[in-house]
């Protein structure tokens, strides 16, 4: 019985479909852009965010000392820390080496040499995960002796804005044409309900369940919602592996690799396309609910 | 099998009734006409039994359940157990005859094999054999209703309800329709018939309920009815 029934609503449905096949094509055309512009930013999101941890796990905290600081408390006080990778002290004529180094100014380099020396001991610390930086540094910053620390804090907060304004964006452009692909499914289905009105009405004389009329405009509903969202799911998934394949070939900087990883991409166009289905779902529950009150 | 205890029925608040303070008893395996003007509440009474509309007051029993306390699958029972036929046939005019024989079949989850064997069955009992594949818009007035009657019997109901059968065909053919009809009601259905037409009530002598202003004034029996059931 439950077989025959099925068989019913699909067969409903595919007729239903193919009377409003226009309307039915808009209405999964608007799903599969909201959905692709959803993806799109949801990728440049993880991206951002693994871009971010690439920089933040190279990032090192230099710790300035104070003149007479106790160096191998210091050191032993901030190797007990949890997260700690390894710290190397770099003493103030070292540091002027390295300085006079990078600049490639010897002369400058020797005038500095010896007491007029104007840099500070200093310690570099790194940490396990990046993530813990900003944490380490502010518990550094409070042991006695140490003037001042430094581990790129702005560049970490302006990816941080970055990425925290790049989800924002997402949420509301998404949101948006999520509620115009739900309305729009919704008038697909209400125009499927009036052109069957009159054989939804014969139904409840023949004495078929609130269910039965429902079913075969629920699987209109989501089968447009699948239909939208499989189209932006291939786009997309076309889209990112060209770009990925272009970026771990020719990435100009060593923090810009893409998320390959297949767990976090199944996720993604895993849940667009429950989304985008269930977005299909839900205009139709709207508009039978609103239209047949059966 | 229907009893109908002072039953009214009024659609607006202060209005006149449509309906008013109706006793009835219908046993299984007759065949009845309701007969009046316009407006006497010939409709209202089978809306009533169909359980389409709700008295305002009274009770009414189908085979001794009240219709007014019915849950949603009580409902759906009483819905099946009975077949409707109208003026206007109400055929899907998209779908063949065929199809819309079946869907009352279908609605109820009977499986492919028995609609297959059931729907040319019926079809060829009203007199329909052959006639399968057409659309409404390709039969006659009295050709549409009689695929309107298949539909309404190829669940074998247990009652049949008519409201003004023969309004949109010609005497002939309402003849025909009648005999159909009274060829159901020979195998046990019980069959209502809310029609103007007095020529043909006169001429089959059944029960006849005359209703005037919602009250019921006239219910005599000119025949005897069927008890195969």
């Amino acid at each position: 019985m439950l077989i025959n029934y099925l068989k019913y609503c699909y067969r409903q449905a595919v007729i239903s479909l193919s009377r409003n096949r226009w309307l039915a094509l808009v209405s999964a055309s608007m799903i599969a852009v909201s959905l692709a512009i959803l993806g799109g930013f949801l990728l440049a999101a993880v991206n951002a965010n693994q871009a971010m941890q690439n920089i933040q796990s190279n990032l090192e905290i230099v710790v300035f000392l104070e003149e007479g600081a106790e160096i191998s408390t210091l050191e032993r006080k901030i190797e007990q820390l949890e997260g700690i990778v390894h710290c190397t002290f770099v003493d103030k004529h070292t540091g002027l080496q390295e300085f006079g180094r990078s600049l490639g100014d010897e002369a400058l380099l020797a005038e500095l040499a010896g007491e007029h020396n104007p840099l500070p001991d200093i310690f570099r610390v790194r940490a396990r995960e990046g993530e813990l930086v900003p944490l380490l540094a502010g518990q550094i910053e409070q042991f006695p002796g140490v003037e001042a620390v430094d581990y790129g804090r702005e560049l970490v907060q302006t990816i941080t804005g970055i990425s925290r304004w790049l989800y924002w964006i997402s949420v509301c452009i998404s949101a948006l044409l999520a509620v115009g692909a739900i309305f729009l499914v919704g008038t697909t289905i209400r125009l499927s309900v009036v052109i069957r009105q009159e054989e939804i009405g014969i139904m409840k004389y023949l004495g078929a369940s609130d269910w039965f009329i429902r079913l075969p405009f629920l699987l209109e509903g989501l089968t447009i919602g699948w239909t939208g969202t499989l189209a932006a799911v291939v786009a997309l998934g076309l889209a990112y592996y060209q770009f990925a394949a272009l970026l771990l070939e020719k990435s100009p900087l060593f923090f810009l690799q893409p998320v390959t990883s297949p767990g976090m991409l199944a996720a993604i166009f895993g849940g667009l396309l429950l989304l985008g289905t269930a977005m299909g779902g839900l205009g139709s529950v709207f508009s039978i609910r609103r239209f047949l009150r059966v | 099998m229907i009893d109908l205890f002072s039953v009214s029925k009024v659609y607006k608040s202060g209005g006149p009734p449509a309906i008013s303070c109706v006793n009835l008893h219908v046993e299984q395996g007759e065949f009845i006409f309701l007969v009046g003007p316009s407006g006497a509440g010939k409709t209202t009474l089978i809306k009533l039994i169909s359980r389409e509309e709700l008295p305002t007051s009274g009770r009414i029993l189908f085979l001794n359940n009240d219709t007014a306390a019915y849950k949603p699958p009580e409902l759906l029972r009483h819905r099946r157990l009975m077949g409707m036929v109208f003026q206007d046939f109400r055929l899907l005019k998209s779908k063949t005859i065929y199809e819309n024989v079946a869907l009352a079949l279908e609605v109820t989850g009977r499986p492919p094999q028995e609609i297959k064997a059931k729907v040319p069955a019926v079809l060829a009992r009203v007199g329909l054999a052959g006639k399968e594949e057409a659309f409404p818009s390709e039969l006659s007035g009295g050709e549409q209703q009689r695929a309107g009657i298949a539909r309404a019997i190829v669940r074998d109901p247990l009652l049949i309800l008519a409201d003004e059968p023969t309004g949109n065909v010609d005497p002939e053919t309402a003849r025909g329709l009648m005999e159909l009809f009274e060829e159901i009601n020979r195998g046990g259905t019980t069959v209502i018939i809310a029609t103007h037409a007095w020529d043909l009530v006169e001429r089959m002598k059944k029960r006849v309920i005359a209703l005037d202003k919602g009250r019921i004034i006239k219910d005599e029996r000119q025949g005897s009815f069927n008890h195969a059931h």
